[in-house]
């Protein structure tokens, strides 16, 4: 496994107080890396982070990409490296799309820029992918506008438009959550045969857990702007270590198992960020806390330690 | 009694000849979810701004508490904009950029005091200290929340949810299906759910309307359909669910449609889902079915499994 992109001990501040604090994970080449975790923990930011997307943020920490330090790269050298080597999926489709440019003005764009190619083939081209991200009728719809898209249409263009500078590090965020199941499996097939093809390094941010399950090889999940637990996939879903992940795991809804009645939820509301709980940023919705009333979650943070910060490892499971 | 919201053969063409809704009719009371489904670009969205009145129908009706509300002017649709809701499926898009949260949940009228937004803010998982940023210092699940609590600011009697909880993670999500529950239960509101995640859909709603290409395929109690699906899309959806377990994910069997789905400007003749059917026959090719009732609940299909 070669490492492709090492992010060590990562933070990012804004005015409103610190997003980011103390992310580290590694992505490898032919593999994907889950991300899960709370709304607002930091799955987007830390992403943003990684592609130099922050404008109004202080980011500190390192992040290597190909043995290159990117924390203070020129923008110019991290423009060129998001055209040609690094691309990303964004949450937020339409406002990350033109509305004056076609979808395959669009798409075609990138794909000049990265394989110096002609208007007419980046058309085709354009078109192509549109087709593999399961649009029908491609070559009538390229000419379209965004808003004359469905949302989950446009998510699509979104992903065409990531895969046709044919990246090394692939980063989804929420690549399908706008997707039906059938189309949602068309595109994880899509992104897994690319990977397999080039060896491209995949992170998938993702709320999805069936998702997870059946595309990472790994997961990280994030709590309060820190990875809370960082395992390989099976041992996540089976054993989870964390109380968070363990709470996130019972809040699943699934129709499997018949359905209807309220949903479980994790007690209790998300961290500030411009208050941040002292000690262990769970531990006030912790039901190890709750139990044992151990007075270091309140007063000590934990440390990352062999994939897990909790005081009481094991004691979720 | 009547029902809250009555939708009766609703179309819609776009320019270029796309029928994205294409007779598309239901009914719901007051008190009552009815979740709407399908594949992307099936017409779910479409639908939804059909109701609220942000598109005017090409075609059919829109009754909403009584009046028929499909053609009326936006002025004087202003006194009905309360009652009406709609959570928009792209959460950043639909926030003014230039408003506080507050001031986009409380609305150009100001319904709602400094405290009540808060503790707005509060029910839907956010707090005192997001009421005064703007929409781009937000996440994307936050961001989703502002749009469900400027919704219900409005005390409404019908919210059209689209895509409402998509961006949320489960825990969150669990929290917000409960609280939206919750509300009708109090206030006996009324919901048409949009969602993709079949999961969620069988939590929050009554009954369950499956639409492919503009129309409505299967219609029906929840149970009945999830249990027993009798249109063969509604089966390939509910096959392809994906589950939050590695070993079973591995041995499931789906059903895998056959072929892209088609384009709405040109639908295929006779069922529109024959091309993608494993049991199509002549009929299929040549005869449109129409919904009727099988085993329980409202299917169009030739040969209902
Ligand atoms: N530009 C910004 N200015 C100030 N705060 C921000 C900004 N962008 C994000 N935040 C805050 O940083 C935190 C992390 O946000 P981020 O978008 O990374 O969350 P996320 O984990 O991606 O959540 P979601 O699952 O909801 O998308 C949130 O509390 C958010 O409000
Ligand atoms: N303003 C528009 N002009 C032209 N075509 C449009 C417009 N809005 C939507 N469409 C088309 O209508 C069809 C239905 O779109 P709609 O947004 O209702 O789909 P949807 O079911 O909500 O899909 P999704 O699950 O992807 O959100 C699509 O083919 C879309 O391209
Ligand atoms: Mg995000
Ligand atoms: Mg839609």
């Amino acid at each position: 496994m070669t490492a492709l992109l090492q992010v060590t001990d990562l933070r990012v501040t804004f005015a409103a107080g610190t997003a980011v604090d103390g992310v580290s994970f590694t992505a490898h080449q032919g593999r994907t890396l889950g991300i899960v975790g709370e709304s607002g923990s930091g799955k987007s930011v830390s992403s943003l982070a990684v592609m130099g997307l922050h404008r109004n943020a202080i980011v500190e920490g390192s992040i290597v990409f190909d043995g290159e330090e990117l924390v203070g790269a020129s923008p110019s050298r991290l423009r060129a490296l998001r055209g040609s080597r690094m691309s990303m999926i964004f949450q937020d489709p339409l406002s990350s799309l033109h509305p004056y440019y076609t979808v395959g003005e669009q798409i075609a764009e990138g794909y000049r820029l990265h394989a110096k190619a002609s208007r007419r083939a980046a058309r085709e081209r354009a078109v192509e992918m549109l087709a593999d991200v399961g649009i029908p009728s491609p070559r009538a719809r390229v000419a379209d506008y965004p808003h004359q898209f469905s949302g989950g249409m446009r998510q699509r263009v979104m992903i065409a438009m990531a895969l046709v500078c044919e990246p090394d590090l692939l980063i989804a965020d929420e690549p399908t959550t706008a997707l039906d199941v059938t189309i949602q499996a068309q595109i994880l097939e899509l992104i897994k045969k690319i990977q397999e093809e080039r060896g491209v390094a995949v992170i998938m941010i993702t709320h999805d857990l069936g998702v997870v399950a059946r595309v990472a090889d790994e997961v990280m999940v994030m709590y309060g702007g820190a990875p809370v637990e960082h395992a390989p996939a099976r041992q996540v879903f089976k054993t989870p270590g964390h109380p968070y992940t363990r709470g996130l795991l019972d809040s699943i809804p699934r129709h499997d198992l018949g359905g209807g009645g309220p949903l479980q939820a994790i007690p209790g509301s998300p961290p500030s960020l411009l208050t941040p709980p002292q000690g262990c940023r769970f531990h006030p919705r912790c039901p190890i806390y709750a139990r044992a009333s151990a007075e270091i979650c309140a007063t000590e943070r934990p440390a990352f330690i062999a994939g897990l910060a909790c005081h009481y490892p094991g004691a979720a499971t | 009694m009547s029902p809250l919201l009555d939708v009766n053969d609703l179309r819609m063409t776009f320019r270029g000849g796309v029928r994205a809704v294409d007779g598309v009719s239901f009914s719901v009371r007051q008190g009552e979810t009815l979740g709407l489904v399908g594949e992307s670009g099936c017409g779910k969205s479409t639908t939804g701004r059909m109701i609220v009145r942000l598109l005017e129908p090409s075609g059919g009706q829109v009754t909403f508490d009584g009046r028929d509300i499909t053609h009326v002017s936006r002025r004087r649709l202003l006194p009905l904009r309360g009652d009406l809701q709609m959570v928009f499926q792209d959460p950043f898009t639909s926030l003014n950029p230039r408003r506080t949260a507050a001031q986009i949940i409380s609305g150009p009228r100001r319904l709602l005091d400094r405290d009540g937004t808060i503790a707005l803010l509060e029910r839907v998982g956010l707090g005192a200290e997001h009421a005064d940023r703007y929409p781009h210092e937000f996440s994307g699940g936050q961001a989703q929340r502002i749009g469900i609590a400027r919704a219900l600011a409005s005390r409404p009697k019908l919210v059209i949810c689209d895509e409402p909880v998509s961006a949320l993670d489960v825990s969150i999500q669990a929290q917000i299906v409960n609280l939206l529950r919750k509300l009708q239960e109090e206030e006996g509101l009324a919901y048409v759910f949009i969602a993709h995640d079949l999961s969620v859909v069988a939590h929050m709603c009554d009954r369950v309307a499956v639409m492919y290409l503009g129309r409505i395929v299967e219609i029906g109690d929840r149970k009945t359909v999830y249990a027993d699906p009798a249109h063969p899309y509604t089966r390939a959806l509910v096959s392809a669910v994906p589950l939050p377990d590695p070993d079973l994910e591995q041995d499931r069997e789906r059903i895998v449609l056959l072929g892209d789905p088609p384009n709405p400007a040109s639908p295929p003749a006779g069922c529109t889902f024959n091309p993608r059917c494993a049991k199509a026959q002549n009929i299929c090719r040549q005869e449109a079915p129409v919904l009727r009732l099988v085993r329980g609940r409202q299917a169009a299909c030739h040969f209902p499994d």
